[in-house]
Formats: C-alpha cells, structure tokens, sequence
C-alpha cells in the first residue's frame, strides 16, 4: 500500500492537466501514486496521452463516465479507487510536491493518531490569468504546529477571525487526510465522502471536526494554480466570476444547493463573491449538523464589511454595501443588521491589496516579473526561499544566519 | 532639468559594466543620465555600446592617457554630470533608476534631505559562487529620518557596528544631493574624494555637513561581488593581498593613519578604521570613547574567516596591533570566536527582519537581473507616494 493518493480532477483542461501530471512524474519517489479523474466532454484527449505519450505505473487514468459529473461528483468517484494511507486533491492546474508523503510518514512518527496534515501553499496565476497586475505568494515559514481543534473550529465555523473568508487549514484539497479518517467522514456525513459542491470547504468542515488530530507545516508541498479556465480565475473579473458562477450552479443541480436556504445573500449581484460562496457552505454544513453558530452573525457582519472593503471603486463599494445591507435586513429578522456598519470607501486599502513584499513571513511577487509559466516552475523557483525538505523532515532546528 | 546622475566609475571589466548600462537604459525614464568613467586599457568595448544605444541619457568618460587610480577616476566625473542629485555605483553592481521617484517623495517628507540612503542587497556574481550561497533582504520598507548624532555615534564610535560602521549614508549606494557634493569639495580639500576607501572618505564628510539624511529600507540597488571586484577579497586572502598592494600603490599619500598601527592589510575594519582616523586626524576631530567598539568591530571582522588557520592568523595579527596601540588591557577585551559551522546548514526563510535566501533564486546570471527578480518581492515603488501621504 502505497502511503500517499494524489488525486487529480479535471474537466476540459486537458493542456494544463497534462503540464501537472507531467511535472508530478518528475518526482523518482515511489511512495506515492497519482489518479487522474477525468470529466471532460472529449475522452481522447487524455486517453491517447496515457496511451501513446506517457508511461507511469504510478499513474492512472479515470476515464469520464456516461454523463457529466458535478464537481463533487467527479471527486466522490475517485475516493473508492484510492489506494494509498492518505489521500490529497489538487486541481488540473496546480502542483504537488510528492514529498509530503514523506512529511506525512514523518509526522506519523511523531504524532501517531494524527489524521490530517497541512502545510503551506505558494499561490500562482498561469500567464493567461493575468489581466491586471497579480500577486504570486511563497509561504517562507518552516514550523510545525499541532492545531488547537476548538480555536480552528471557531475559526472555520463561526468565523471568529473576522476576515473575507475563514481559513481552511485542514482537508483533503491541497492538504492531506488519512483514508481511514475519509471513512469516518462518509459513515458520520451524508454516506458520501464529499457533499457541498464546494468542496475544498466541505472537506474541511468536516476533517475539522472528525479528525483526531491535525498537524501542519508551515513550509509549502503544494501550488494553487489559476489558470485562464479555473474557477478561482472568476477572482480577477466580475464577469467571468458571474459566469463561472453561473455554469458551477448548473453543474451542481443534483447535489446541495450552492445557495444555503435560510441565508438570504444572493450568490449574484453586489453580494456575489468567494466570502458569500464560503459562507453559505459553513452555514450550510453547520445548521445540517448541528454545529453551534454562536457568533457567526456577528463576525459574519465584519467579516462583509472586508469584503465590501475590496471593491475596486467608490460606486462598487456602494453597489456591494447595498446588497449586503438589503440582505442582513433579511437574515434572521434583521438580528445582524446593526453589526454590518461599513465605513467610507478607503482607495488606499484597494491600491495596497495586490501588494508585493514580506508580511508576516510570506513573500508576494509580482508575477509579471517572474520567469516561471507554470506552477512546477514557480515552486521550483520559490524552494529556494524556503528551507530544504530534507531540513524539515529531519526536525533541524539548528542553522547559521 | 536631470534629477539623477548614476555615476559608474569601471576599469577593465567591460562585460559587467555593460550589462549594468543596458539594464540601467531601458527604463522610460528621462530624468536619469547615465555617466560611465571608463579607466580600461581598451577604450573600444564600451565606447561601441555607447555608440550603438545611442541614447542621449548614456555619457561615456573615455580613458586617460595613462590608467587612473580610482581616487582620480572617481574624481573627474561629478563636474561631467548635471544631475540635482549624485549616486555612485561600482560596474558590477545595479541600481534602479526609479530611484528619481523616492528622492522626489522623500523630499516632500523631508524637504531639507541632503542624503538618501537605503537598504542593502548582495549578489555574488555566479562565476565565484561556492556552491549554494545565501544572501538577504530586509523585509522592512520604512521610510526614516535619521538625527545627526546618531549618525556620528554610528560612524566615529563605530555604534552598533560590525566589521565596519553601519552607517550608509554616503554617495556609494546612496544619494547625495549636488549641493553637499559642492559643500564637500569646498570645505575640506577642494576635491570630492580624498582617501583612502572612497566610500568611507565620503560617508565621513556627509556625516559631518549633512542637514538631513533619510533612510529607505527597501533597497533600491544591489551590491555585486565579481572575481575582479575588491569584495572578492573578502573571500580570498591572496586575492586580499594584491588588492592591498594596489590600493598601496594608487594612494601614494599612504593610507596609515597616525598612532593607529593597524595595517590596511589586516582587514575591512583596520582598512575603514584608517580612512576614519586619517579624516578625524586630517581635521582636527579628537574624539574618545570609541576604541571598545572598534576592538569589537576588530573581532568581528576576524570572525568571517571561512577556516581556522587564516582566523588564528588574522586574530594574531589584530590582537598585536590592538596591545601596540592600546596595552595589554585593550587587548584582553579582543575576543574573537571562530564561528564558521560548515556542519551547519544555513538558514533560509524570514527571520529578525530579513529574508534569506537562495542567491541561485530565479537563476539570475547579473547584478541587474538579480535587481529584477529582488523588486518583484519587494515593496513597491509606485505605493511609496501613498503610504507617506
């Protein structure tokens, strides 16, 4: 059995999904295997790959099946296959430093009954996502920490951090969590192992409160890559991120709602952003399993007023404070109405957002001044910021300035 | 009118100087000239590429009849600028002309700036790196006024110094506005540079005149070392040598300063310490209180030996000149340790307010690609405006 899954969903991004697998079979470590799933409306493109141009045993190819899968869909398919001790997803264009596998082994060793493991993730946009000037970011940290489970569940849950959208430390999206742990997770949640369509969030949710233990790294093993098709490229642009929004709706029909019942702010107009997508699913997912809320509308109500904070212009930020406010007037008899108290537009938070520099041990680049094309590369070129892995796995603490 | 003269003073190594100009000219900026003292022994490489740019911003001072010594090639180039605003570089170092946009805004914070410095950043050429070398950057991007007493604790009491005195406000990697140049000139010996290590001759004398000096902590130009810079003596103790024997021979004045037996030999410290002793002597600046720190610097400086033998032999050779210029007492305050831990992997990551990291980061093959790569994770330029106002 091999210690470590690397699952890899796709659909209809055939050309970076060849790049990924690619870059993940440079890797000569066998303790790791990749299963590539694919859900695109032309199957030959990656079937003639895996036939004719590419050669692993460590790799295997799913091919689509007799309809379209949602993109939950497509990665509950790929669970049953998955034969390692842990299993990890990434997106068609990202990458994976197939070493954590060996973290994995090594925090195992430590921490015997852990059951999710985290670590930092270097952010890069492919140079056709790139309409404006965009901010790569290298994680440059290295330490180890064992999570507080309650803090990371007030986080998670209740949004106690009050920032756009809360962190997602833990899960199998760019994390990794034990197989063992996944089942756990089907029998407690739904019978399946993924249920919100958004996943990554879904994931988290409910390692955060089903692990046993959970341990993460600070130094980064993988890359969250945006290409000009993925989902996170609806960041960039209102309108692409209105499109996308609308086709991962459609996908989505025969799963849970996108949209929470109950929580009244629409996934369209001035409240349509990754903030309110998040915030549907956590409520989502506590309400359906009686997680306690307290706290959320609250923090909820700042954490809108960071994401109104965002907007790119006077008139946007009026467009947004509006919605939000139509929809806390909404929510719950309008309980949260006075914690949502937005203040005058501020210009300068907008220019300083996409901000190149070191803060709080984070490197961010400005990725046109950059070499790398591809997420492989850009990992490659920002190892040279963080320690060696081979420091990490021994526990070093010991080093020269 | 030209706000910024980047004054490149080179001597036979084309190659590097080249690489900088070509870097240097393609910023759209028109309020930067570029003026470039040539003292090879062949004039034709760079008065070609001056040719070919053919770029009005580009000045090239051809070589003399006979070889310069850098004193004298230093020297003849400020009265061929017109910039407001005067900055010195070596040929294999960079500097970014988007410096004209700090000098503006700092100058709106701090209207009566005469000096401009900023942070460092050091890149080893990739022909004499040693395998893996880490180098780094400030994180830190504050903008700061600096009181002249400190500075003077900084330079003359050799303050929180370490091999040399941290204080970097002079014409070298800094800015200094052609008005203190002028002041400079006419208040000490009717020249620009003097003696000694240049860099510290100028530092001491802005020191001295200046009426503000603003420190920027983002760096704005890197520090390259090449196998011919004299950096790479610090690297090479043979190579150190030679480099002595020709600093010796280009300051025929001599460069040992009176009652201060420290060779210019033993290393950047005594080297330093002379210039500012000489100075201080020169002028009359009778100062006390500075000697343990200086003793400190002594040490320090003896702890960058890369093996024991040359650490036991340069500790020798300080802690002698230590006991002859101040007994036995001073000198058993010179303890230097050996720290060089080749067991020891170097750190890399963000740690008290710097970053280190992999010189081999984005495998930049030049000081000005290495610039390149460095700006894109640093602070922007373009923002400073709004954050001081």
């Amino acid at each position: 059995m091999t210690d470590l899954t690397i699952c890899v969903p796709t659909r209809n991004r055939q050309r970076y999904c060849i790049e990924t697998i690619r870059a993940l079979a440079r890797s000569d470590a066998r303790n790791f295997d990749v299963i590539v799933a694919d859900n695109s409306d032309d199957a030959s493109v990656l079937a003639d790959f895996f036939t004719n141009d590419f050669h692993d045993e460590r790799f295997r190819l799913l091919p689509p099946g007799d309809r379209v899968y949602s993109m939950v869909d497509n990665w509950e398919r790929t669970m049953p296959e998955v034969s390692g001790r842990w299993v990890s997803f990434i997106g068609d264009d990202d990458y994976i430093d197939s070493r954590a596998a060996d973290l994995i082994v090594r925090y195992e060793k430590t921490y015997p009954d852990v059951e999710a493991v985290g670590w930092g993730r270097m952010a890069f946009n492919w140079p056709d996502n790139r309409p404006d000037e965009t901010i790569a970011s290298i994680p440059a940290g290295s330490a180890t920490y064992v999570s507080d489970q309650a803090k990371l569940q007030d986080v998670l849950y209740r949004w106690s951090e009050r920032k756009s959208k809360p962190a997602s430390g833990y899960g199998v999206y760019h994390g990794a969590v034990k197989r063992s742990l996944m089942d756990r997770i089907k029998t407690r949640f739904g019978r399946r192992y993924f249920e919100h369509p958004n996943v990554d969030y879904d994931s988290a949710c409910k390692v955060t409160l089903e692990g046993k233990r959970l341990v993460s790294c600070q130094r980064p093993f993988s890359v969250l890559g945006a290409c000009g098709a993925s989902n996170s490229a609806g960041l960039q642009s209102a309108k692409t991120m209105t499109e996308r929004t609308k086709t991962f709706n459609q996908e989505n029909a025969q799963n849970v709602p996108v949209a929470c019942p109950g929580f009244p702010f629409p996934l369209s107009g001035g409240t349509m952003s990754v903030c309110v997508s998040v915030a549907h699913m956590t409520y989502w997912f506590c309400k359906t399993y009686d997680v306690d809320l307290t706290g959320f509308g609250e923090n909820f109500a700042v954490s809108a007023m960071e994401e109104c904070a965002s907007a790119r212009d006077q008139e946007h930020y009026d467009f947004k404070v509006a919605a939000f406010r139509e929809a806390f007037g909404k929510w719950e008899g309008g309980r949260f109405a006075a914690d949502f108290a937005p203040g005058p537009y501020n210009p300068e938070r907008v220019a300083f957002r996409r901000m190149s520099g070191v803060f709080n041990d984070v490197i961010y680049l400005q990725e046109r001044k950059v070499r790398a094309q591809t997420p492989h590369e850009f990992y490659r070129f920002g190892e040279h910021a963080v320690l060696p892995v081979k420091h990490v796995l021994s526990g070093r603490k010991v080093f020269t300035t | 009118m030209t706000l910024l003269s980047i004054c490149i003073p080179t001597r036979n190594r084309q190659s590097y100087a080249s690489d900088a100009i070509r870097h240097l000219l393609r910023s759209e900026r028109q309020d930067f000239e570029v003026v470039v003292a040539d003292n090879s022994d062949d004039p034709a490489p760079l008065a070609e590429l001056t040719a070919a740019t053919g770029d009005p911003r580009l000045k090239l001072l051809p070589p003399a009849a006979v070889p310069l010594s850098m004193r004298e090639n230093w020297e003849r180039i400020i009265p061929e600028t017109s910039g407001e605003w005067l900055s010195y570089i070596g040929d294999d170092d960079y500097l970014d002309p988007e410096l004209c946009e700090v000098i503006r805004l700092a100058r709106r914070v701090a209207p009566k700036m005469d000096c401009l410095s900023w942070g460092r950043a050091y890149y080893a050429w990739p022909e004499i790196r040693q395998g893996d070398e880490i180098t780094t950057l400030p994180v830190s991007s504050s903008l700061a006024t600096f009181e002249k007493k400190d500075l003077l604790k900084r330079l003359f009491f050799w303050e929180k110094a370490a091999d040399r005195p941290t204080c970097p406000f002079g014409i070298y990697h800094g800015v200094v506005s052609r008005t203190l140049m002028e002041q400079i000139r006419q208040t000490f010996s009717d020249r620009y540079f003097e003696q000694g290590n240049l860099d510290y001759d100028n530092i001491c004398k802005v020191v001295m005149l200046t009426e503000c000096c603003v420190l920027w902590e983002r760096p704005l130009s890197v520090f390259g070392a090449c196998h011919a810079s004299n950096t790479m003596a610090l690297r090479d103790r043979n190579l150190a040598e030679e480099r002595t024997k020709q600093f010796l021979a280009e300051n025929p004045d001599g460069v040992q300063a009176e009652g201060f037996p420290f060779g210019p030999d033993l290393g950047i410290a005594a080297s330093i310490g002379n210039t500012i002793e000489r100075f201080k002597q020169k002028y009359g600046i009778e100062l006390s209180g500075w000697e343990d720190n200086f003793i400190g610097a002594c040490a320090k400086d003896c702890e960058t030996s890369f093996n024991r033998a040359e650490f036991k032999s340069r500790s020798e050779a300080y802690g002698a000149a230590i006991a002859a210029w101040r007994g036995k007492a001073a000198k058993k305050q010179f303890k230097p340790e050996y720290r060089f831990r080749p067991d020891v992997p170097p750190f890399i990551g963000v740690t008290e307010g710097k970053l280190y990291f992999d010189m081999n980061m984005g495998d930049t093959k030049t000081a000005a690609e290495f610039y390149e790569m460095i700006d894109a994770m640093l602070f922007p330029v373009r923002l400073l405006e709004a954050r001081l106002l």
